[in-house]
């Protein structure tokens, strides 16, 4: 199975670029999740890799042979598509058998090989229907049965999980994640959802206006993100970020409660100014004590918790409310922030304060 | 279907009734050309011209003559074998035309690509009476006139741009990611269009082919202008061969007419259930 390699690739559209200049090491068996906000380059990327298109400058690599005047169909890459583009005049079986129709694999082999694939994916008893005949699901399966009957060496999948419903959205996620541990094929997935890149991912890349933010695992990602942009994509709630500015001794003061300095914990020189990161989950809240004053003002309730907005002077907060704290909307509490869980970021660049 | 019925059943009476008169006017403007057309073919002379017209006649006048005359009298196989040959290689060119050039029109994403469609669609606004006289001199030049070869590639130059553009739409309507998996299937472009994209076109096919031969079966001008006439000349143009100095046989015009409707019928009959599959098949 392959490596891939994506070494400074751009790509542009007329005048407009697109990506610029991204860097991806990718290991042979990884699932690599690529998540970010709409227009930010992810689909491209893939289709770049897919050879769906061209690329403006740079290399891909793929098992260590560069790609990039490449067939689509040589690369050893299989695609299993947003909306499935499955061939809606052809029946299941013709769906998945059509790769090996257009290899030449005779008849029989090729009957042989679909009813394999149709098995491992549940589809055996649909094997003579049209894809609108199908649910959601079943498409979706299809669609991959289609891409594993080829045996490639990698596979890339476009927001494979976006036409799903909710429900149906989690049971797939382990099914595929289920698949790649089966086939221990390295794949690309890219997502815009944060959540299914964190459940799903061995290695996740996250992409914001064509750049690659930060590379690492998802807990890597979430523990120290790399960015502003990072920390406030990754987590649900995403991570508060508040204006401040580093005072003397290891202290910091938030813009919004500046006579009201906390400690650091990190090593960022005195007088900076900086953007204050910390995780809802972090914050510890209590009607009394230690902390910053702020005041509720909703209380979202989740079922097996509760997610607290608390507003301190002009900056609002999300804070995981303890389950025993008997507070309602309207309250006054505290909002104690941990020097341990405080992240720093540059407050012009957002770039991430190592400590 | 269903949501038409539907529609109508919301209806109250009155308005339902309104409907069903307005359905019988529209049918009846419709059709009574074609009564007519039939009515006068069966018709002896003495009595197509009678004032005033009668509109139920009287069968026991009906009379096949108008029908032997024209079958024994005039070169009406000459006639048809002319009308079938030029509407056929019309239709076939035009199908072949307009469905690759649909096809890269709607896959281009150059402006070249878009000003082509839109030239394209302009040369469909030039009437035919203007297309005639610079096409007889071409066709003169190159030694086309009074061939078959000259109103077929007349017909081309009239259907194509309109077809294109119907093709163009149906194209619109399919996914570009339908071929972008047959290629990463490892499909050729030009299996991906064949295999995969075209099929899901037959309701566009099937509308242009009709479109098509209509147009070039009922032609009369580049007919008129191309071919010399007599037995060199189509349906279309023969039949008012019987309208002269000394007869103006209507009767035998209207025979020539319902014959020469004939072909487009069967081809009508043939192609329906295709205009009927484009609206219930699903891509997605």
């Amino acid at each position: 199975m392959a490596e891939l390699l994506i070494s400074d690739v751009r790509k542009s559209f007329d005048d407009k670029q697109i990506l610029h200049g991204v860097n991806i090491s990718i290991g042979h068996g990884q699932f690599v999740v690529i998540v970010g906000p709409s227009g930010c380059g992810k689909s491209t990327l893939l289709r770049m890799i897919a050879g769906l298109e061209t690329i403006t400058s740079g290399e891909i690599s793929i098992g260590g042979r560069v790609v990039n005047d490449v067939n689509p169909a040589a690369r050893g890459c299989a695609m299993v598509f947003q909306n499935y583009a499955l061939y809606p005049h052809k029946t299941v079986a013709e769906n998945i058998g059509y790769p090996l129709k257009i290899a030449r694999m005779p008849r029989e082999e090729r009957d042989q090989k679909v009813r394999e694939v149709a098995a491992a994916l549940d589809l055996s008893d649909y094997l003579g229907r049209r894809p609108s005949q199908l649910s959601g699901g079943q498409r979706q399966r299809v669609a991959m049965g289609r891409a594993i009957v080829r045996e490639p060496s990698v596979f890339l999948f476009d927001e494979p999980l976006s036409n799903l419903d909710a429900k149906l959205r989690v049971q797939m996620r382990i099914e595929l994640k289920k698949l790649h541990k089966k086939l221990n094929a390295t794949s690309i997935l890219v997502t815009h959802d944060q959540v299914e890149a964190m459940t799903m991912a061995d290695k996740l890349i996250v992409m914001n206006k064509g750049h690659v933010e930060q590379v690492g695992s998802p807990a890597e990602v979430y523990r120290r993100p790399a960015s502003t942009f990072v920390a406030a994509f990754t987590g649900a709630p995403a991570m508060n970020l508040a204006a401040g500015t580093v005072g003397n001794k290891g202290t910091v003061a938030l813009d919004a409660a500046p006579t009201m300095p906390f400690a650091t914990g990190a090593a960022v020189g005195a007088g900076q100014r900086v953007t204050v990161g910390v995780r809802p989950e972090e914050i510890v809240l209590s009607a009394s004590g230690k902390g910053l004053p702020g005041r509720i003002e909703l209380i979202e309730e989740l079922g097996g918790s509760r997610i607290a907005y608390c507003s301190v002077g002009s900056q609002e907060f999300a804070t995981v409310m303890p389950p025993a704290l008997d507070l309602s909307e309207g309250d006054e509490a505290v909002l104690d922030l941990p020097a341990r869980a405080l992240h720093f970021f540059d407050i012009e660049s957002g770039r991430r304060y190592d400590a | 279907m269903a949501a038409a019925a539907e529609t109508v059943e919301k209806l109250r009476p009155h308005e339902r009734a309104l409907l069903g008169a307005g359905l019988v006017a529209g049918l009846g403007i419709a059709v009574l050309p074609i009564y007519w057309m039939l009515l006068t073919s069966l018709r002896e002379s003495a009595s197509v011209m009678q004032w005033p017209p009668r509109l139920l006649p009287d069968i026991s006048g009906f009379s096949l003559w108008a029908y032997a005359e024209v079958i024994t009298k005039s070169p009406l196989a000459s006639w048809f074998t002319n009308s079938i040959l030029i509407a056929t290689i019309a239709t076939v060119a035009t199908i072949f035309i307009s469905a690759t050039a649909g096809y890269a029109l709607s896959r281009t994403r150059t402006r070249a690509g878009l000003t082509m469609g839109y030239a394209i669609l302009v040369s469909k606004m030039l009437p035919a009476t203007l297309l005639v006289l610079p096409f007889y001199i071409m066709f003169f030049r190159v030694g086309l006139l009074n061939t078959i070869y000259a109103p077929i590639l007349g017909n081309i130059s009239f259907t194509v741009p309109f077809a294109t553009w119907m093709m163009k739409s149906f194209f619109d309507g399919i996914p570009r990611e339908l071929e972008e998996a047959a290629v990463m299937d490892g499909a050729s472009p030009f299996r991906a269009f064949w295999e995969i994209i075209l099929p899901l076109t037959l309701p566009g096919l099937a509308a242009v082919t009709l479109y098509s031969f209509i147009l070039s079966w009922n032609d009369y001008v580049f007919a008129k202008t191309f071919l010399a006439g007599g037995e060199m000349t189509t349906l279309a143009v023969g039949a008012t061969h019987f309208l002269t100095e000394s007869e103006m046989a209507w009767n035998k015009v209207m025979a020539t007419a319902a014959m020469a409707s004939l072909p487009i019928m069967v081809i009508f009959f043939l192609l329906e259930r295709y205009f009927v599959a484009g609206t219930t098949q699903g891509v997605h």
